[in-house]
């Protein structure tokens, strides 16, 4: 049976696309209470700050970048890019850990 | 004799066709609101690692603006429908068995709705309460 990577990009797709369905939507209402500052007690510093919170949005944000990634490399081909594949997969997934790796730097705090 | 081979044309627009691939593509189009939001809570941590005052300066400049706000409101729309078609198709990308018989799509459907209320009225009050 020839050997394929695709379940090394399909498994963070998958995850990507159940945690970001699961979160993303209560995370962008928070966000957007903050932004018409209801209610004024609401401290969205001192939640992004809370070390529970930031591994969850590390998981979250390097996850969700895989999954989105994954999908936008498949619509530009679909979309007629189809000759440059490869380049854009290579994109797709360079993008994908290097924004889990600053993510990783600022969630920890040494960057920021 | 040497033949040629058959290539099907298929333009960039094929999508415009039937209203199946239009919603097709616009499930595939959430991916990109999905990515800005990732990016959105990258800077938020960003900002805030950078001290109460720098934060409080782009809470009122940035998060607070017009744009923002008209950016969660389109992101909330597009990451909703995202969750919406991603529980539906959960029956199809997992097709788990009781014994003999597949689970019925029914009961995972409601399952992946159910655990989307609890585990959003969790954050929620997290968020509200700390």
């Amino acid at each position: 049976m020839a050997k394929s990577n695709e379940p090394l990009v399909w498994a963070p797709f998958f995850a990507g696309a159940g945690l970001s369905a699961l979160l993303m939507p209560v995370l962008i209402i928070i966000t957007l209470l903050g932004s018409y500052g209801v209610p004024p007690s609401l401290d969205l510093r001192g939640l992004i700050n809370h070390w529970f919170v930031r591994i969850v949005l590390l998981v979250l944000i390097s996850l969700s970048l895989f999954h989105a990634l994954h999908r936008i490399r498949f619509i530009l081909v679909d979309l007629g890019l189809k000759a440059a594949h490869g380049l854009i997969a290579a994109l797709c997934y360079g993008l994908a850990i290097m924004g889990t790796l600053v993510a990783l730097l600022v969630v920890t705090g040494v960057w920021g | 004799m040497k033949t040629k081979e058959l290539v099907r044309p298929m333009p960039a627009t094929w999508f415009l066709h039937n209203r199946h691939l239009m919603r097709f593509m616009i499930r595939e189009l959430t991916s990109f609101f999905v990515l800005a939001f990732a990016i959105f809570l990258l800077i938020l941590l960003y900002e805030a690692n950078r001290g109460g005052e720098e934060f409080r300066k782009f809470y009122v400049g940035v998060v607070q603006s017009g744009w923002i706000k008209a950016f969660l409101w389109l992101s909330l729309a597009f990451v909703t429908f995202h969750s919406i078609t991603s529980f539906n198709a959960a029956p199809t990308i997992m097709a788990p068995r009781w014994g003999e018989d597949k689970v019925d799509p029914r009961i995972i459907i409601a399952a992946n709705y159910g655990l989307w209320l609890i585990v959003s009225l969790l954050v929620l009050i997290f968020a509200l309460s700390s």
